[in-house]
């Protein structure tokens, strides 16, 4: 495989760049987000995005679905929502002969981009709905498996606050989204810009949008994305680093990681790798796109200990040290020899 | 710059370091471990500080190790690339080079610059220098030489060779019999075998007890070869005097001359050694026959002369043998030398002058002693009771031969401020009190100690 030129590049990378820039203009204040989202949507990954209410979103959502020019439906999460309000369900429908058929009438889960608003608001039975969908991209029901459409994306949002009458999303279905995205507030001059430039807060429609067919066509350059062998090596020993038992497993990890990330977090961490670099221009994955998207794609899929809620550890410090003790080439020089650019 | 021009001035740059780095640490502990090895060789062994002084050469050894290893931790070449890459921030286009053509991307690659190798050599240059420190000092430190010669095999080869080599001198001159040479020569082996650093004392002494006996042995054969060469060379004396053409004895004299000859030859005949080998068969019976008759031809006596002479000849190559051998001094071979003098004509000229004042023998002692008329020479020695040699007579003590350079060659390496070492039983006791009793503890007794000399010795200077 050929390493794409860079006049074939350019238009993938112009795309993109049109879509995060249409994302920083919808919504103020959050281009390392909008980065990681176009990130997510481009390597056809779920984004769970956990942030405490009216922080945006549902609203940073519903601008991507309007962005892509793509198919969005919104559930709104209830304990009282049932599988068959996601996925669909039988119903009974007199046919044209007079008779009787049951026919499927399709839930929500069938479009590109799926809202699914305070998820773990939902029983797990309903949360558990959306495994085969987001994983296999189908729903079987009754026997019968049927497609979903082609892009499919799952956008779920949650509140870490107010958790009585909620269900923590179990670890299967964590393993399922690809980034796990922390909204935080904004600062003082976009909270300014947004009161100031936005009647009631409504954020402006996109002025350029992202077809479908420009959206495969982003997908087609970056399966030509190359990632060199030291890169996926580092990858590889990055995940397997997060387990405590294993040999370059720092000592934090050791004491407070129960279990680490899967193999999936790997083929995460690769695949979105692929998408920072396309966003960057370059043909090729270097450390410091699998840097970019480490924590967001580990941080969900790292079970930490009691010790570790006990001495207020999070898995973001944990990645955080990981990256910084973990040499990105591989090679163990010795410790009193440095290599460093020329000033 | 290319990137395969930029890897391989990554790597010299990254050997180069390497190799300081490994040869810094190779030679600190090299420093280290020869300075030990220097130490324990000096103390335990007393090796000369020059010979192990070529142990320095092992460092062109590590220095020469230190390349190849540092060789061996050169990362890959796909591990070079990495860091390259990683080091430039090339986002993986110098990795993908490796595999994958770049092609239209190498312009950005060529953009790429040589990382700095930096290497924090302070804790590796600082352990070598204090290696180095150790190892100077190693070679510099005086090493007391008790502490050597305890630790080490007591080294009396050339001792014990120089008395082997007296002892078989000895027994070529029938001079100690076998029985005895062979309790000698085993002696100074058995001393050899258990001589030890620690206690030369106990070595030492038995060679010099070896040595004494040696000696003493070659002392008695010189005195007894003395004596021999004086009976001889008064009977040689009266041979030769009485074998002269001219000599006027008449023939009473001439038969008493002769008797006493005959009883000298006799006397020299029942000793044995080289005198009694002098005389043949026919000779001794005429010498018994003269002894009754004092009938000796001229021939008889002329032969009788040369044979004494011939044997006292031997005798004197005998001492001469011993003496380069070591075991008599000049000065005795000197006097065995002197011992045997002759002078025939003289002596028959003394008896035929003294007739009657003596008899023959009496006349032979008194030649050469000044004569009858002049002065006491002639004169009876009357003896006395015996003298006391009681402090006056020096009790010889021979020193070994390796003694006087030992001394030449030892040198002063400290004065200790402690106080000597006394044996015990043999307490030095304050001069004041010397010989007094220690009465109920009530003697105050004060060891002088060396560093009390400056004033004890300012007391007795003040006046």
């Amino acid at each position: 495989m050929n390493l794409p030129t860079p006049e074939e590049l350019k238009p993938a990378v112009q795309l993109a760049s049109q879509a995060l820039e249409q994302l920083d203009k919808i919504l103020l204040g959050r281009t390392d987000l909008h980065r990681l989202v176009l990130v997510g949507i481009l390597s056809r990954g779920h984004i769970l995005l956990e942030g405490l209410p009216g922080v945006g979103k549902t609203a940073l959502v519903k601008a991507l679905g309007q962005l892509l020019s793509l198919e969005f439906k919104r559930v709104q999460f209830t304990p009282d929502l049932m599988p068959s309000d996601i996925v669909g369900a039988h119903i009974l429908q007199e046919n044209e002969a007079g008779g009787r058929d049951m026919v499927f009438h399709p839930g929500p889960v069938f479009t590109n981009i799926l809202l699914a608003d305070e998820i773990n608001r939902a029983s797990p039975k309903t949360q558990s709905a959306l495994l085969e969908a987001m994983q296999e991209q189908s729903v079987t029901l009754l026997g019968t498996t049927r497609m979903l459409p082609d892009p499919f994306f799952v956008l779920a949002s949650q509140n870490p606050i107010e958790l009585e009458g909620t269900y923590p999303l179990p670890e299967a279905q964590l393993d399922r989204f690809l980034f796990k995205l922390n909204v935080t507030n904004v600062d003082v001059d976009v909270l300014d810009g947004i009161i100031s430039t936005r009647r009631r807060g409504a954020p402006p429609v996109p002025s350029w949008t992202m077809s479908a067919e420009n959206l495969s066509s982003v997908f087609a350059m970056l399966d030509r994305i190359f990632l060199p062998k030291p890169v996926s090596r580092y990858i590889a020993r990055l995940v397997a680093a997060t387990h405590p038992l294993h040999d370059e497993s720092p000592d934090d990890i050791r004491a407070y990681v129960a279990y680490g990330a899967s193999p999936r977090a790997a083929i995460a961490i690769a695949e979105s790798a692929r998408a920072v670099a396309l966003l960057a221009g370059r043909p090729t994955v270097g450390f410091e796109d699998v840097k970019m998207v480490a924590e967001p794609v580990l941080n969900h899929r790292m079970i930490l200990n009691y010790k570790a809620k006990f001495d207020q550890i999070t898995t973001s410090g944990l990645i955080r040290n990981l990256l910084g003790k973990l040499e990105e080439t591989g090679v163990k020089l010795p410790s009193d020899v440095k290599i460093t650019q020329p000033a | 710059m290319s990137i395969e021009s930029l890897v391989k001035q990554f790597e010299r740059r990254l050997v180069l370091v390497f190799w300081m780095r490994t040869a810094v640490w190779y030679c600190a502990l090299w420093s280290f471990g020869l300075g030990v090895g220097v130490i324990a060789a000096r103390t335990f062994v007393g090796t000369d500080a020059k010979r192990l002084a070529w142990g320095m050469l092992g460092f062109l050894g590590f220095v020469l190790a230190a390349w190849f290893d540092s060789r061996r931790q050169i990362p890959g070449r796909r591990e070079l690339l990495a860091i390259l890459d990683k080091e430039n921030q090339a986002g993986g286009l110098v990795m993908a080079g490796e595999s994958e053509p770049v092609g239209a991307w190498n312009g950005k690659a060529s953009r790429l610059t040589l990382p700095v190798v930096a290497w924090d050599g302070r804790k590796s240059w600082t352990s070598l220098a204090v290696a180095a420190i150790f190892l100077t000092a190693a070679f510099l430190v005086p090493i007391p030489a008790e502490t050597v010669r305890a630790n080490q095999k007591l080294e009396i080869g050339k001792e014990v060779e120089k008395l082997e080599q007296k002892i078989e001198t000895l027994k070529e001159e029938d001079l100690l019999d076998q029985k005895k040479t062979a309790s000698l020569v085993e002696a100074l082996q058995k001393v050899q075998q258990q001589a030890e650093g620690k206690d030369p004392q106990k070595s030492w002494e038995a060679l010099d007890r070896i040595q004494e006996t040696v000696t003493n042995n070659a002392k008695q054969a010189a005195e007894n070869s003395v004596a021999k060469t004086e009976e001889m060379a008064k009977a040689q004396t009266l041979a030769e005097g009485l074998a002269a053409e001219n000599n006027q004895l008449d023939e009473q004299t001439m038969n008493e001359a002769t008797q006493e000859l005959a009883k000298l030859a006799q006397q020299i005949m029942g000793q044995s050694g080289k005198g009694a080998e002098a005389l043949n068969k026919e000779l001794s019976e005429a010498l018994k026959e003269a002894l009754k008759s004092g009938k000796l031809s001229k021939e008889q006596l002329a032969e009788l002369a040369k044979a004494l002479k011939g044997s006292k000849q031997d005798i004197l190559k005998q001492m001469d043998k011993l003496q380069k051998a070591g075991l008599i001094d000049p000065k005795t071979l000197k006097q065995c030398e002197k011992a045997g003098q002759c002078n025939g004509a003289g002596l028959a000229a003394f008896i035929k002058e003294n007739k009657g004042s003596g008899s023959v023998g009496e006349l032979m002692d008194a030649y050469g002693t000044g004569g009858t008329s002049r002065g006491r020479g002639d004169a009876k020695l009357n003896y006395g009771d015996a003298s006391s040699e009681e402090g006056a007579k020096f009790k010889e003590k021979t020193l070994s031969s390796g003694a006087g350079s030992d001394l030449k060659n030892s040198q002063t390496i400290a004065v200790t401020n402690s106080a000597p070492q006394i044996e015990k039983g043999n307490t030095a006791r304050p001069g004041a009190l010397s010989g007094t009793q220690a009465g109920n503890g009530s003697a105050f007794q004060q060891t002088i100690l060396p560093k009390h000399r400056g004033a004890v010795k300012r007391y007795f200077e003040r006046q």
